[in-house]
C-alpha cells in the first residue's frame, strides 16, 4: 500500500486517495467510521482529477 | 545477477513526450528478480505513463509485453508484432537488453526504462550489492572467495590501504572493507599463505580497458 501511495505521488495525485484497513466482518461499526473517514478524506481532496481530464488512452 | 532500478519518471515522461502508443517491455530475467523491469514493473510504468499523460489532458497509448531475456534476439523477436502497432518502445531490461531491442528495431526509437547499476547480489530482501566488475581475468581462488575490484573503492590487489580502519572503507564509511574481509576470510579458511604472494602489474586489457569484449566458442558456432 507504501508503494502505491508512492506511485501515485510520483505522478502527482494525492497518495492519500488510497488506503488499506483491516476491519473484521463482525466490526460493522468500525467499518462505518472508516468510511466516513474515507469520503470526508475524499471530499477535502476533491474529485478525481482523471475524471475531469479523461482523454481516450488505454 | 544484473542489477538495475527505474529510471526516475519524469525522465521517462520526456523521452516520450512527442509519441501517443508506446510499447513497454519488461525483462523476465534479472531485472524482474530485482523488481527493477519485469513484467509488473512495465504494467506499472504504463499505467503510470498513461495516467500522467491524461493528467495532463493528453492522450496515450501503451502495450505491454515481456520477454524471458531481451539480451537475445530469439526472445526479443517475440515483441515484432506489438512494435509494428507502436511509435517508440521503453525497455526496462539492462543495458545488455535495451541494446538487443534497439538493434532488433532499428526503425524505432528505443528508451531506456532503467539505469543498469552492477552484477551482484541480494544481500538481503530489498538490498543488493556489487559483486564482480567483469575483468575477464578471476583471482577470487586466491583473495578468501572476495573480489577486490568490485569491492574495493580503489581496487587495490595487494592488502589494504592506509584508510582502512575498523575494517570499514576511508571512501564511506558504510562500507567494509574487502581486504579486511579478504584477511578474516582467508584466516578462516586456513589459508592466510595466500597473501604473501604479491600480485604483479595487471593486464587490465581482459577488461573493459581493452575495447568491447567479444567470446568466440568455435565449438558452440552452428
Amino acid at each position: 500500500m507504501e508503494h502505491a501511495k508512492k506511485l501515485l505521488e510520483e505522478i502527482g495525485m494525492e497518495g492519500e486517495r488510497v488506503e488499506m484497513v483491516f476491519i473484521s466482518a463482525s466490526e460493522g461499526k468500525r467499518w462505518a467510521e472508516t468510511i466516513s473517514q474515507m469520503r470526508e478524506k475524499l471530499k477535502e481532496l476533491g474529485p478525481n482529477p482523471l475524471k475531469q481530464n479523461r482523454g481516450s488512452g488505454k | 545477477m544484473i542489477t538495475a532500478v527505474r529510471k526516475p519518471l519524469n525522465e521517462i515522461i520526456e523521452m516520450v513526450v512527442p509519441y501517443e502508443k508506446i510499447l513497454v517491455t519488461g525483462c523476465g530475467t534479472c531485472v524482474t528478480i530485482d523488481y527493477s523491469g519485469g513484467a509488473k514493473e512495465a504494467a506499472i510504468l504504463a499505467s503510470q505513463l498513461r495516467i500522467a499523460r491524461r493528467l495532463g489532458g493528453k492522450k496515450l497509448e501503451t502495450l505491454e509485453q515481456t520477454v524471458e531475456r531481451q539480451c537475445e534476439w530469439e526472445f526479443v523477436k517475440e515483441f515484432t508484432d506489438h512494435a509494428a502497432e507502436c511509435q517508440a518502445i521503453i525497455s526496462m531490461a539492462c543495458g545488455a537488453g535495451i541494446q538487443t531491442v534497439a538493434a532488433a528495431f532499428p526503425d524505432k526509437p528505443v528508451f531506456p526504462g532503467v539505469n543498469t547499476r552492477f552484477i551482484g547480489m541480494p544481500q538481503k530482501q530489498g538490498v543488493w550489492e556489487e559483486r564482480c566488475i567483469c575483468c575477464g581475468n578471476c583471482v577470487l581462488h586466491l583473495t578468501g572467495g572476495l573480489c577486490p575490484f568490485a569491492r574495493c573503492a580503489k581496487t587495490l590487489l595487494n592488502g589494504p590501504c592506509e584508510g582502512s580502519q575498523d575494517g570499514k572503507c576511508e571512501v564511506n564509511r558504510e562500507l567494509d572493507c574487502v581486504w579486511q574481509q579478504i584477511y578474516d576470510s582467508l584466516k578462516e579458511r586456513g589459508r592466510l599463505a595466500d597473501l604473501q604472494k604479491i600480485f604483479p602489474l595487471r593486464d587490465w586489457s581482459t577488461g573493459e580497458d581493452g575495447g568491447y569484449r567479444i567470446t568466440v566458442r568455435e565449438d558452440m558456432m552452428l
